[in-house]
């Protein structure tokens, strides 16, 4: 018997030491663990992940009239801040989840890195899958550090200037794993310009929905990338491989027509029988992405600028509805416009054809090749301008050229997070630096000087450690 | 585990092996009896039962025989002995010659206390007979020349119970309990080792079965209450969750409940298949150095729970019975508003409009009989006279008689438990079986437990112990479908059958959240339609569902114990748990509730003008019915299983003034739970037929006849499938060491590995540890000089545990949903990935003194605890740049410092009288040191209403928001801030309006118990006291409609004036400040009260039968007989009339009523 005792003490004693790794590494059920390529294809499908950035972005480009602010008053409110661009717009936890791009930006970094770090362990499913979604990962979070970048990266003084500071470049899914801290700028836009080209590679050239990234929406993105970066001739090239790919243009003669009443301005309406152009229906969409939490801009008041960049028969006016103040029991025009994008709160924020020809225009400007990149104008606007008030543009000289490629950019792409970031690009541009101005209610302006250290976003107090510095 | 379980059954194959074959082969030279009967039992298959004290004296003998039968070698071995064999079933029985020549024997034993120590001096009584005799200095004692005639004997030493046992010639050992119940408590048992208190350093208390014995709660956690300092269970009720705490709370989110240990393994399943009756003794282990040997999950503390074991002697059996009794609650505590009061007000609220009437037809929204009438008035159907006459009779009912009547009966609890315990040489067995019958106030409510325990205990050899035990409990019961407190909350004036008997039908709200309302109006037309009676008739409701519920447990538990003649043994032990719960609902096809899902989603057909058509009888035109008409079956059921391996080796060894004891061992722990949820419409409980709805179409089926009241929602489906698996590995050390029986050092470490989190190696192997000091000065001898004092120990203990918190992992988690525009299932990561979870950690000082004076008759216990608890998990607020604002980390702290007392005196101590006085006393101070959560509370109702975490507050703060007084115009109430200002009542983000109004828990609680003897009579007397914690009552809110009235609003404010003495505010709400009442109305301080209170729990009486009225029957042994009565008076420190144990979520809750039981304990 006492030898039995031996043995079974001995070999208990060795089983429960030997198999003890093994027998803890299981893995809870009940909770969703990614861990097959079909699971980290969910994390892509997320809704939310196509709501990428909150309209505080329009609210600080000059494109926005907020009537209803006084100066003095309820200066802590987030739109109050945005407005009169003042740092540090997000005070309260609810203004950091609802508002935040930061926040927001870095919880579907993080979505994207769970995706990029974990496919290539993932069962399941074919490595052709694996690759699409490992791409469509890369090119997401290539978006999300292109917009965070362009909110919270200080803007170089030049092309060679490495002293500007872009964002941290998180790549890890641990929290274990210290932050890392800011990078330059324009290193931030070598790894944006690396993610997207990398993930091109990998991702098929069109998808199921534009809601999913496919290689025309990542030139897309990749276009608007190298124009931020003023790397011009990249960008055209980029915008016209992305033209190869879809070049379609919404002709709106065939969707809008004019009512032109009496007393009050002109205003346009959908062709009898013509659809609806919401973001999936609209061809010119080469990637969809919305304003989360919000309308977008939808309501929201236009500056008179930009009202007065609308040429009168543009049937982009369709976008832009005349707003009346009641007074009594009659309603007057104020002779202001607010947005009403495609009759449609969702619309799309994301590159659109109509973008590439703009980019491409801009790119052959700016290498001079004036001709040419009116051309580019001219083929939007056709599809644009009322048929019978139609002329083709002409070039004369190299600045009229770009006002008319300004303008135009202004127009077609208002409300969709460009303006603030050509804002940005273009303030202190040796030919075309600008004051930005807001209106108020009771006349006064709102100034936003050259190289204001307000073009650059203050990060979150909270995301603020020794490595991670805040902006000026 | 498989392999353990393997290892097990060979064990149990070897023993087995020992009794195989028919013909033995003996050889050897010079061998003891003792030594041939154990090879000859080794070769048959025979059992030899002999005495060996007997045998002892016996010659030795030389012997070789092969393969010879068994009988031939006793009758060589037994020849010329004084002994003789008898061969019965598979046993030999080895008799000694001698006893049975005479009428008259010898008979021998010796007398022990409960820990085996010899009592020296004990009387030794043949009962009906002179003889008698004393105990030697060793115990023994010996009658020579008892006549066979007499069989009967008294054994009894001072302090000690006297006990009559059956004559027999050697008695073996007598055990006598000690009658006095503290100096009985002398072994801590910390579930893996039993040690003589004095050897241990830590803070824990003791409590032996006996001092339970008479209680009545089934539950044994519930017999604790007042029973250990420190240990507070909130309103006496084990209620799960931080209803049971040791020592105050020490965690946010992780389990507050102490670790529960039953002989030696934590129990997963429910406590109540313990039978208190079963229970030997309960250690608590309160400080780091009792409890550390549970490592991560001691932090709690640990109750272990030693179930009786078999003891020497012949089989002794235990009958014991309660029987108790109790009054239907006075729901009249209630403080309902009565019907009278309850029209007034209500007629002051109700629109008197045209639209009002309109929407209550479109929108089915449920309405009084007062309301009713009023309708009927305004619009006409009935005359104004016709309407006075109805509201004067309807003013002068009341239901509460019906509801008693009709809906409740008495409570009762009976409970009948038969034990059986005894013990041969080698093998003790314990069994019980316990049945427990309760029935609860509701009519259909009751409960039934069955429970079955065996407790075994085999010598296989002389080092070579085998236990086993099991356990298995079957309980049922049933729930009321028609609870009587929700009809009490009704209208008073809803009766619920008329003169005649008949039932009638009540206004309600519809049936479960999710389904449009219904009232008369609705009712009457969905009749008109041709579809069922969606009418609540709630006598008739009492058979229109069943709710049932069924639930197994059991528990096996085996284990090996090898003793080397070194004082080290060798242990091993297995624990295997198995237990399913299921709850069944089914609602018959006409239940209310149901019949109204159904109607609600019958698709009509519509006409032209969007109108629902009918035939000419006005029934409703080709239907479709979505939800199959039929009953309705709701199942959940859950199942569960442990298994625990434990291996460990220890020494026990004494080297002239040195003691050590120590123990070292590896333990293997899975728990895994699964759990499945389903509804099944259309069923017919006899075929067992049921129809499958497709509920994708249901959330699609368009038009419906809830869509016509206005709303439409969802079809719910609660079908769910759950799933949890833990697993630990630990490995423990513990040891003590005592120099001189002076001076104790005791040390533990232990390190748990579990697969819920942590991957950090940093954190992997973090071991929870405790050190230990203990003096015990009474051995010194300047102490032992002054004979006043018995005993005094000092005790001091530093030392770490942990707790487990659940819900958290080194994985990403996901939350499913689907994708609305595309439509694709899609996953977002809602809980990063964190290496670095670990265990919430509690350090624990403690210093502590035990004293006993004057012949034991003083004793005094005394602690002192500062608990330091650190690395809690809680929802903190990290960097963004992760991808989180808030994470699950390791970083927030809570101290809880307090101190307990234990006073035992005996004021008198006279043979025929005795009187014992306990008091007991905890504080408990807590207060959270860090934590980040105010993300979490954007605004001060938020705050008040929930249970707020703050630095510098206690767990369990009550906020709650300043009362500013009445209007004096129109009695609306106000709200003041900070600076005492009134402030606006509305939504707002300043969460200063919330301020600190006291803690919801007890800061502390004991009890003050009376022990009075006097000759066969005792007298337990037990008050338990809860104080320093607050409460709060809503402000009684008027809303018409269906549901009665707080009794307070009969004082609401009504005229300019009032306001001076009432805080009740007006009825009728000034619409610009609607939300003044709905917003932090049931949060105001002005409605705060101390919620302190004493309670004369128990009150036992106990008659012994004194042997000599039992006549000269020789079956029963002792008898006893007690009557009891519960909750008898209360003390409260509230001026409201409010109960604290019948009060909670801001109103009161049905009272707690005295209880009265009568028992009998028989031991025959």
């Amino acid at each position: 018997m006492k030898k039995y005792i031996h043995i079974i003490i001995s070999t208990v004693v060795l089983s429960l030491l030997s198999s003890c790794e093994k027998y803890l590494d299981i893995t809870p059920k009940g909770y969703v663990i990614p861990q097959t390529v079909e699971d980290y294809e969910r994390i892509l499908n997320d809704i939310s992940l196509t709501k990428m950035l909150s309209d505080g972005i329009e609210k600080l480009s000059d494109d926005y009239y907020d009537p209803s602010l006084v100066e003095g008053t309820d200066v802590m409110a987030v739109d109050y801040r945005l407005y009169f661009w003042l740092a540090s717009p997000y005070s309260t936890p609810s203004d950091f989840q609802y508002y935040s791009y930061w926040n927001q930006l870095y919880n579907k970094i993080y979505q994207y890195n769970a995706v990029i770090n974990g496919i290539d362990q993932a069962s399941g499913a074919t490595d052709q899958r694996r690759k699409i979604a490992k791409g469509r990962a890369l090119v997401g979070r290539g978006i999300c550090y292109y917009y965070l970048n362009n909110i919270y990266g200080q803007i170089p003084k030049s092309s060679g200037d490495h002293s500007a500071l872009g964002v941290p470049l998180v790549v890890s899914n641990k929290l274990t794993d210290p932050l890392p801290p800011r990078s330059s700028t324009l290193a931030t836009f070598d790894f944006i310009v690396k993610d997207l080209q990398e993930g091109i590679k990998l991702i098929p050239v069109s998808s199921l929905s534009n809601y999913q990234i496919n290689q025309i929406g990542a030139y897309g993105w990749l276009a608007r990338t190298y124009l931020m970066m003023k790397s011009y001739e990249k960008a055209g090239e980029t915008a016209e491989t992305a033209l190869k790919l879809n070049s379609t243009l919404l002709d709106y003669n065939t969707q809008y027509e004019v009512r032109e009443p009496t007393n009050a301005p002109s205003f346009y309406v959908p062709k009898a029988g013509a659809p609806i152009m919401t973001p999936q229906l609209n061809p010119e969409n080469l990637h969809i992405i919305f304003y989360g939490y919000t309308r977008g801009m939808a309501f929201q008041q236009l500056a008179t600028q930009t009202i007065q960049a609308f040429d009168p028969h543009d049937l982009r006016r369709m976008n832009i509805v005349p707003t009346y103040s009641a007074d009594g029991s009659i309603a007057n025009w104020d002779g202001r416009f607010s947005y009403m994008g495609a009759l449609s709160y969702e619309y799309s924020a994301g590159p659109t054809t109509a973008e590439m020809y703009l980019i491409l225009a801009e790119s052959m400007a700016r290498l001079q090749k004036f001709s040419e990149a009116i051309d580019q104008i001219n083929t939007l606007r056709k599809n644009r301008i009322a048929q019978k008030y139609y002329q083709p543009l002409r070039h004369s000289t190299a600045n009229s050229t770009m006002t008319y490629i300004f303008r135009e950019r202004r127009t077609e792409l208002l409300f969709k997070s460009v303006r603030w970031f050509d804002m940005r690009r273009l303030q202190n541009d040796p030919e075309f630096s600008f004051t930005a101005i807001h209106e108020l209610a009771n006349g006064k302006i709102i100034k936003l000087e050259p190289n204001s250290p307000r073009y650059t976003m203050s990060i979150p107090d909270r995301a603020v450690n020794n490595q991670i510095t805040q902006n000026p | 585990m498989q392999l353990v379980s393997l290892f097990l059954c060979f064990c149990l194959v070897q023993v087995v092996a020992k009794t195989n074959g028919q013909t033995v082969s003996i050889s050897g030279k010079n061998l003891k009896l003792t030594q041939v009967f154990e090879k000859l039992s080794e070769q048959s298959n025979f059992d030899i039962l002999y005495n060996s004290k007997d045998i002892e004296s016996t010659r030795s003998i030389t012997i070789d025989m092969q393969n010879v039968s068994v009988n031939a070698v006793l009758e060589y071995c037994l020849k010329g002995q004084p002994f003789q064999y008898q061969i019965k079933n598979r046993s030999i029985v080895i008799q000694s010659t001698r006893k049975n020549d005479n009428f008259q024997r010898s008979i021998s034993g010796r007398v022990l206390d409960e820990n085996k120590k010899p009592l020296v001096g004990a009387g030794i009584y043949i009962v009906e007979s002179k003889l008698r005799t004393t105990t030697d200095g060793a115990g023994f004692f010996r009658l020579d020349n008892v006549p066979n005639t007499l069989y009967k004997l008294q054994v009894s030493f001072v302090g000690m119970h006297s006990i009559i046992v059956n004559i027999k010639s050697n008695m073996g050992d007598i055990i006598l309990q000690n009658n006095n119940a503290e100096l009985e408590e002398v072994l801590v048992n910390t579930g893996y080792q039993t040690l003589p208190k004095e050897r241990s350093s830590g803070a824990f208390d003791i409590i032996s079965g006996k001092r339970i014995e008479n209680k009545i709660q089934t539950n044994v956690l519930e017999r604790l209450e007042g029973m250990a300092p420190g240990l507070m269970l909130i309103n006496g009720k084990d209620t799960g969750g931080d209803a049971l705490t040791i020592r105050g709370v020490s965690t946010l989110f992780g389990t507050a409940r102490p670790l529960i240990v039953v002989d030696n393994f934590p129990i997963e399943g429910d406590i109540n298949s313990i039978n208190p009756n079963d229970v030997a003794s309960i250690s608590v282990l309160k400080d780091a150095a009792a409890a550390s040997i549970w490592g991560a999950r001691a932090a709690n503390g640990v109750i272990v729970i030693t179930t009786k074991k078999g003891m020497a002697g012949e089989a002794q059996f235990q009958y014991t019975n309660s029987f108790q009794f109790e009054p239907k609650p006075n729901i009249g505590y209630l403080n309902r508003l009565g019907a009278a009061d309850d029209i007034t007000i209500e007629s002051k609220l109700i629109p008197r409009t045209a639209q009002f009437e309109q929407s209550i037809r479109r929108r089915g929204r449920e309405i009084s009989k007062y309301t009713q009438f009023l309708m009927d008035s305004l619009t006409g159907r009935i005359t104004t006279d016709q309407f006075r006459n109805q509201v004067t009779s309807l003013a002068q009912l009341d239901n509460t008689q019906q509801i008693k009547d009709l809906l409740m009966q008495n409570p009762f609890l009976q409970n009948h438990s038969l034990a059986l315990n005894g013990a041969t040489d080698r093998f003790q067995y314990y069994g019980s079986i316990n049945f427990t019958d309760r029935r609860g106030y509701n009519l259909k409510e009751w409960n039934k437990n069955y429970s079955i325990f065996l407790k075994t205990s085999i010598d296989l050899t002389q080092k070579l112990r085998l236990g086993i035990n099991s356990n298995f409990t079957f309980g049922n019961g049933s729930q009321s479908p028609v609870p009587a407190l929700n009809i009490f909350r009704l209208k008073p004036y809803d009766l619920l059958a008329d003169k005649t008997g008949q039932p009638l039908a009540m206004n309600r709200a519809a049936g479960s959240a999710g389904q449009s309302s219904s009232n008369v109006y609705t009712i009457e037309q969905r009749r008109a339609w041709g579809l069922e009676d969606e009418s609540y008739y709630p006598l008739l409701e009492l058979d229109r569902t069943e709710i049932t519920n069924r639930n197994n447990n059991s528990r096996i538990q085996a284990e090996l114990n090898y003793k080397l003649d070194a004082g080290i043994g060798f242990n091993v032990s297995y624990q295997l748990e198995k237990g399913n719960a299921y709850l069944r609902q089914y609602a018959h096809a006409d239940q209310a509730d149901l019949v109204k899902t159904i109607n609600d989603y019958v698709t009509p057909v519509l006409g032209s003008n969007n109108e629902v058509r009918v035939n000419a009888d006005g029934t409703l035109f080709t239907p479709t019915f979505n939800i199959p008409q039929g009953g309705r079956l709701d199942e959940n059921r859950t199942d569960y299983d442990s298994h625990v391996i434990r291996g460990w080796a220890d020494l026990n060894k004494s080297f002239g003034i040195h003691q050590v004891n120590a123990i070292l061992g590896l333990e293997n722990q899975q728990v895994q739970m699964t759990g499945s949820k389903l509804t099944k419409y259309g069923y017919d409980d006899n075929s067992l037929n049921f129809v499958q709805l497709d509920y994708q179409r249901l959330q699609e089926v368009t038009p419906i006849l809830q869509a016509l009241n206005g709303v439409r929602t969802s079809f719910p489906s609660s079908d769910a499938l759950s799933y949890l698996e833990n697993r630990f590995v630990s490995a423990f050390a513990n040891a003590s060491y005592t120099y001189k029986n002076k001076y104790t050092y005791t040390g533990s470490l232990r390190i748990d590995q579990t697969n819920l989190f942590g991957t950090d190696k940093k954190y992997r192997y973090a071991p929870m540890w405790s050190s230990g000091l203990s003096w015990n000065i009474g051995q010194e001898d300047f102490v032992k000089s002054i004979p006043a004092i018995n005993e005094l120990l000092l005790r001091a203990t530093y030392g770490i545990n942990g707790n487990i918190p659940k819900n958290s992992g080194p994985f990403m988690i996901a939350q499913a949903d689907v994708h609305f525009i595309t439509l694709l299932p899609s996953l977002q990561i809602t809980m990063p990935q964190n290496d670095a979870l670990r265990w919430e950690k509690t350090a624990v000082t403690n210093f502590g003194l035990d004293l006993a004076m004057y012949q034991h008759r003083i004793r005094l216990k005394a602690d002192y605890y500062l608990r330091r608890s650190s690395d809690l998990l809680g929802d903190e607020q990290i960097n963004p740049t992760y991808g989180f604002e808030t994470a699950q980390l390791n970083t927030a702290s809570m101290n809880n410092d307090g101190f307990e007392i234990q006073l035992t005196t005996q004021n008198i101590k006279k043979p025929n009288f005795g009187w014992t006085t306990t008091f007991m006393f905890a504080q408990n101070r807590n207060k959270i040191t860090k934590v980040h959560l105010s993300s979490n509370y954007p605004n001060p109702r938020a705050i008040a209403a929930g249970t707020p975490y703050f630095e510098g507050k206690p767990y369990g703060a009550l906020y709650s928001v300043r009362y500013g007084g009445l209007t004096s115009d129109r009695g609306q109430l106000q709200i003041l801030n900070e600076k005492g200002e009134v402030e606006p009542d509305r939504l707002t983000d300043d969460i200063t309006l919330a301020y600190y109004s006291g803690n919801r828990r007890p800061v502390s609680n004991g009890a003050f118990s009376n022990n009075i003897r006097f000759k066969n009579f005792e007298l337990n007397m037990m008050f338990v006291f809860y104080l320093g914690h607050v409460m709060r009552q809503n402000m009684p809110a008027a809303y018409y409609g269906i549901e009665s009235k707080d009794g307070r609003l009969a004082n609401a404010w009504e005229k300019t004036g009032d306001e001076q003495y009432t805080t009740i505010p007006n009825v009728i709400l000034d619409d610009s400040n609607f939300y003044t009442y709905t917003y932090y109305g049931d949060f105001l301080d002005v409605n705060v009260f101390n919620a302190g209170y004493a309670k004369l729990r128990e009150l036992i009486l106990t008659y012994n039968m004194p042997m000599t009225l039992l006549g000269k029957q020789r079956y029963i042994k002792a008898l006893q007989i007690n009557l009891q009565g519960r909750n008898l008076w209360t003390i409260r420190k509230n001026s409201e009339g409010i109960d604290p144990e019948a009060f909670s979520g801001g109103t009161r809750t049905l009272p707690i009523s005295p209880t009265y039981a009568f028992g009998v304990n028989l031991k025959f």
